[in-house]
């Protein structure tokens, strides 16, 4: 009998012992999740079981793969202030006191994903068994919302697997599987998928008793405080302080985990009330639903198509021609999804290099244990080079990743079109060429498709499908649906030069480059970027990318957009000098190893931009990528203004706390955007000149997104 | 009603690489894994349409056990598809072949992918017996003094070991290796040294000719450490001088069997999609050419080299063909001597009447411009087990070529047999 309340309670007699078995399910979700009807249901039915006591009490999931998936964000989301925050924490903490203490003894049959306050209701139960099944994944992920954990978690986990473990768990927010939450003493038994029943059972007969106190006693206080205050020293340095959480995470656990739990859990609330209603928690969850909307992305007008495509079109084989940095990430993507892939070059020699780039992915993946040798061996092994296009004839779909050379693309497709069998979309992992350009007077035009994808391309989660003007829908349905099958998030794009990522970041590098010119210190302005959250600096960033490489996009971007782009100097004159960046050892920095170090002998020194202050510097590089966003958006290049920051956040790694470009740019207010917009174009240059949109927009008090 | 013939659908294989070169890190299946893909790939056909996976394979490597199994699931052919391994020694290559034939004609399937696979390199060494035992006998001693009683038993020898190779290619039968089963043919039919030589020699020429006409039939192995895009043996700069500077090898004293007049240890692998020729339009792909009939046929052990000659004649006589009408023909040179050895017979009614051989009055002399037109073992090399699906390739696409109609591959086996195959373009 399912009902609301999302568990159904069944009683049984296992050898004569009064059991109660408290099966979570839910259906009218896709998964259990703690609501606060949930909550009360618990909570009403425990007091039950306190007046008419079982002699165990187990708590289990209904649904394949899934135990509690976690509190309700919704709810969260819906936080004003920091009393209804610590409300919201204390009743939960108190419903599973009363779970902790109930006296009879309690477990957790865990086969499925456990994650933050899933995890922690199975942490107050007295043992916890988990099945080996490897969609059964526990972790507390609260951080990643710009919480912690509330329902206890950050008191319970260290008195578990200890303080060091705990602090790593709930700061990275690192979910693990049954066998390593065994290893940790987060789990005490982890038991083969097939026998959990019967295995739940025999354990749960073993152990009529409950299992008070904590399994690790608390570190010593010097241990604690060292700790404490290295995990707060990486924090900062990794999130240069924008993220309050992961401090009041270490906060939690450090005060209360050598109290009494009772203790513990008043400072954890504490602390949780603190945050859901700040800024940067409401947009980390903003980013997170965003996030999860465009991974399974569906456009309504393509809606059957997709399904169609998804279901009937999906290839076995592929192939990626051109074995360079960008095609060798492509093919590793595809095979580590699980497809066949042919990879292309004309000589041995860059296949192979193509092939040591994958193997080097994947001998890191599996050095980290996150693949198996035979998993590492089966990905490097659907990677099958040729030199030939008659294995081609396989290849349902073909991505072309040659160098960014018009007639050299028109080239490998004149000959794709023969090699590959009737029907096989043909894509282009062009980041500046016009798809139109090169399905330009062909048959299959309807085929062309942009697959753009970003480097690293193991790393990067976004692709985007950039729809040329004969493009069919069909083609754009499959590209959607395959970008999704091969685990990166598609935002569709429209065909128009540096699409939309390249278009909104090459203004972003060019005044980085242009701020080094005028005397700022490289070092100086990479760290102002990170200081606003971007993951890396823009210099930095170049040099990643290669400056060739920047050099041509700006070059097209130039062309297309004209003035308000022009490539700042420095980058065409490194690039003549020979310094490409990071695969030369040699451009903004200097690279040697793992250490990269500023090249000063490019400071310009005493130029007026030494002494600039940070706002300056900041909104230098920001605000002319908002200016060009309005443009962007203005042209359609995508659909809304959701899509823009997906992209920008996806694509670029645009701090999600601040919850999208756009996002950032309501939130300072167009109208002071466009005012600094005007003065930095009297003192700067046109190219800051306000978009007329972006005027238009401040003159009436119109926003990017809707008020929420 | 004309029977059924075997379509061969395409074919492909790994350049044959020396023994001890770059693929002794990659092993038989391997090998086998990456030319299924390939000839699959090649004709766009999904790896679900085939029925059954047949690899042929000689030293059957102890870490992959049923390598035909190993290596399809390796290639991504799907779990259902079943998949066996075939031994007939060296013509290993083709029993995957006729193994399929037989079975489509039993109507087993429609679609079979054969071929076959040896990595010689990593044939490994085995301990002696008497190291086995004393072993076992050391893991069931319980005391202290149990076990030093039998570590003192340990003698040096016991350490020394037998080489799997060598075992390999020693016929236990006549006691006999390989090798010496050659010389005895050198001497019987009196062969000299130069003869052999020479014919090695144009073995190297003809391949080294052939390289381009080769390249069609193989696919390039590529790894992050290696790039072979061709066959290793042929050699642009061999000549007579080198070749005659070789000693004899199995007979230090009277024998003519050098290292250049024999062909090398070699590493490599072949596969072919096959179904009947009436099931092959369904499939879309132009066969490469027919398997019409095939013949296996024993011989004496210690002159296993005749082989293709005791074959060649049994294929005959069940078939009725003429010889005439074969316009060309791949001997596997195992060694010099012994293609020639095999020519002179072809040729001599008065040396076959020796042996009891049905339909010996068939055979005919062979024209050396027909024979080996891309040169063969002695430079390309013989991966035991890849060698016949080789062959058979080899020959389809030069009948194709040269417009050829009717051709033959033919094989001697050790252990003494022939295996010959006739094959047709159209």
């Amino acid at each position: 009998m399912a009902d609301s309340r999302g568990f159904r309670i069944v009683e049984e007699s296992w050898d004569n012992r009064q059991i109660v078995r408290l099966v979570f399910e839910s259906p009218d979700r896709p998964v259990n999740v703690l609501t606060p009807e949930v909550m009360s249901a618990l909570e009403e039915a425990l007091s039950r079981f306190q007046r008419n006591l079982p002699s165990a009490l187990i708590l289990e999931s209904a649904l394949p793969d899934v135990f509690i998936a976690g509190a309700d964000i919704h709810v969260i989301e819906k936080i004003r202030n920091e009393d209804e925050a610590r409300k919201l924490s204390r009743e939960g903490q108190d419903i599973l006191i009363k779970l902790h203490s109930i006296p009879c003894p309690t477990f957790a049959a865990i086969d499925g994903a456990t994650l933050g306050g899933g995890l922690e209701v199975a942490m107050f139960c007295d043992y916890r068994i988990v099945s080996d099944n490897p969609k059964a994944r526990l972790g507390l992920p609260e951080v990643s919302l710009g919480i912690i954990p509330g329902f206890g978690g950050t008191q319970t986990l260290p008195r578990l697997v200890g303080f060091q473990a705990a602090l790593d768990l709930i700061l990275t927010g690192r979910q693990i599987d049954g066998r390593r939450a065994k290893k940790l003493g987060l789990a005490d038994s982890c038991v083969p998928r097939g026998i959990f029943a019967g295995e739940v059972r025999s354990f749960v007969l073993k152990h009529p008793k409950k299992h008070f106190g904590p399994r690790h006693s608390p570190p010593m206080f010097l241990f604690r405080e060292i700790g404490c205050s290295l995990a707060k020293r990486s924090v900062l340095k990794k999130t240069m302080g924008n993220y309050p959480a992961p401090l009041r995470a270490i906060e939690a656990v450090r005060r209360g985990i050598s109290r009494p739990l009772s203790e513990g859990l008043k400072i954890e609330a504490d602390l949780f009330a603190q945050l859901p209603q700040t800024r940067e928690s409401r947009n980390l969850v903003r980013t997170y639903f965003q996030v999860e909307k465009f991974k399974k992305l569906t456009l309504p007008h393509l809606e059957e198509k997709q399904r169609w495509a998804k279901s009937h079109a999906m290839p076995r084989t592929c192939a990626v021609i051109g074995a360079g940095t960008m095609g060798a990430g492509i093919a590793y993507q595809l095979a580590s999804a699980g497809l066949s892939v042919r990879l292309k070059d004309v000589e041995p020699k860059f296949i192979q290099r193509g092939l040591a780039a994958a193997d080097k992915i994947v001998k890191g993946l599996l050095k980290k244990k996150r693949l198996s040798p035979e998993e590492a061996r089966d990905i490097l092994g659907r990677i099958l080079p040729t030199l030939d296009a008659a294995p081609l004839r396989s290849a349902g779909v073909v991505i072309e990743a040659v160098i960014e050379d018009l007639p050299l693309k028109r080239k490998v497709f004149d000959d794709l079109e023969k090699a590959a069998p009737a029907g096989a979309i043909l894509a282009t992992n062009t980041s500046s060429i016009p798809i139109g350009k090169i399905a330009a007077d062909r048959e299959l035009s309807g085929r062309y498709v942009g697959l753009h994808f970003f480097n690293p391309v193991d790393k990067m989660p976004l692709v985007e499908v950039v729809v040329g003007e004969n493009t069919s829908d069909e083609t754009t349905a499959f590209a959607i649906e395959f970008a999704k099958k091969i685990r990166k998030t598609p935002i569709v794009v429209r065909d128009r030069p540096g699409f939309l990522v390249n278009r909104l970041l090459m203004p972003y590098l060019n005044e980085a480059a242009l701020l080094l010119s005028e005397g700022a210190q490289t070092a100086r302005i990479d760290r102002t970027a990170r200081q606003f959250g971007m993951p890396m600096g823009p210099l930095m960033l170049l040099d990643v990318v290669g400056l060739d490489v920047a050099e041509k996009v700006a070059e097209v971007l130039e062309d297309a957009y004209g003035e308000r782009m022009k490539p700042c100097s420095v980058i065409g004159r490194l690039r003549k000098e020979g310094r490409l960046g990071q695969k030369n050892g040699t451009g903004f920095y200097t690279h040697s190893g793992k250490s990269s170090d500023p090249d000063e002998s490019l400071h310009a020194a005493g130029g007026p931009a030494a002494g600039m202050s940070w706002e300056e510097m900041i909104d230098r590089m920001i605000l002319c990528m908002v200016n060009e966003a309005a443009r962007a958006l203005e042209e359609g290049i995508v659909a809304d203004a959701e899509t823009l920051d997906v992209g920008m956040l996806l694509g670029t790694g645009f701090p999600p706390f601040r919850g999208g470009l756009l996002k950032y740019a309501d939130d300072r207010g167009i109208p002071v955007i466009v005012s600094r917009l005007y003065t930095f174009s009297e003192k700067y240059g046109m190219r800051f000149a306000p978009a007329p949109i972006l005027a238009d927009m401040a003159r009436s008090g119109a926003r990017f997104h809707p008020i929420a | 009603m004309k029977p059924d013939r075997l379509a061969i659908l395409a074919g492909v294989r790994t350049p044959f690489v020396k023994s001890g070169d770059v693929f002794k890190d990659l092993p038989a299946y391997e090998l086998a894994r990456l030319v299924m893909r390939e000839v699959i790939d090649r004709t766009g056909l999904e790896p679900g349409a085939v029925d059954e996976v047949i690899l042929g394979n000689v030293a059957q490597p102890a870490e992959a056990a049923n390598i035909a199994r190993v290596s399809a699931l390796l290639a991504g052919l799907p779990i259902e598809t079943p998949a066996v391994t075939v031994h007939r020694n060296c013509a290993s290559g083709m029993e995957s072949v006729t193994t399929a034939f037989e079975r489509l004609r039993a109507g087993r399937g429609k679609l079979m992918l054969v071929g076959g696979t040896e990595n010689m390199s990593r044939i490994p060494l085995f301990y002696p017996r008497s190291f086995t035992e004393k072993l076992a006998a050391l893991q069931k001693a319980r005391t202290l003094g149990a076990r030093l009683g039998v570590l003192s038993a340990f003698r040096p020898r016991d350490f020394s070991p037998q080489i799997g190779l060598l075992l390999g290619l020693t016929d236990p039968v006549c006691g006999m290796g390989m090798g010496q089963t050659a010389e005895v043919l050198a001497k019987k039919f009196v062969l000299s040294r130069r003869e052999q030589d020479e014919y090695a020699l144009r073995s190297h020429q003809k391949a080294v000719q052939a390289r381009e006409r080769l390249a069609e039939e193989i696919l390039p192995v590529i790894t992050p450490d290696l790039s072979v895009t061709q066959d290793i043996g042929p050699r642009e700069n061999q000549t007579l001088q080198a070749l005659e500077k070789l000693r004899p090898i199995f007979d230090r004293k009277f024998g003519t069997v050098t290292a250049g007049n024999a062909c090398p240890v070699t590493d490599g692998a072949a596969a072919l999609l096959v179904s009947l020729e009436k099931d092959a339009k369904s499939f879309g792909v132009p066969p490469l050419g027919f398997l019409r009939a095939y013949a296996y046929s024993g011989c004496p052990p210690e002159q296993m080299g005749l082989g293709p000659v005791f074959s060649t004649a049994r294929l005959l006589k069940e078939t009725q063909v003429p010889m005439k009408d074969i316009e060309l023909f791949e001997i596997n040179e195992a060694f010099s001597c012994q293609v020639l050895a095999c020519l002179r017979l072809f040729a001599s009614p008065t040396l076959r009447k020796e042996y009891r051989m049905a339909g010996a009055d068939l055979l005919r002399e062979i024209d050396p411009l027909t024979l080996n037109l891309n040169g063969g073992a002695v430079a390309l090399g013989h991966p035991v087990g890849s060698s016949g699906t080789r062959l058979i390739l080899t020959l389809l696409m030069q009948m194709r070529r040269s417009q050829a109609n009717m051709g033959l591959a033919t094989l001697c086996v050790g252990g003494g047999q022939g295996a010959a195959m006739l094959l047709e373009r159209t």
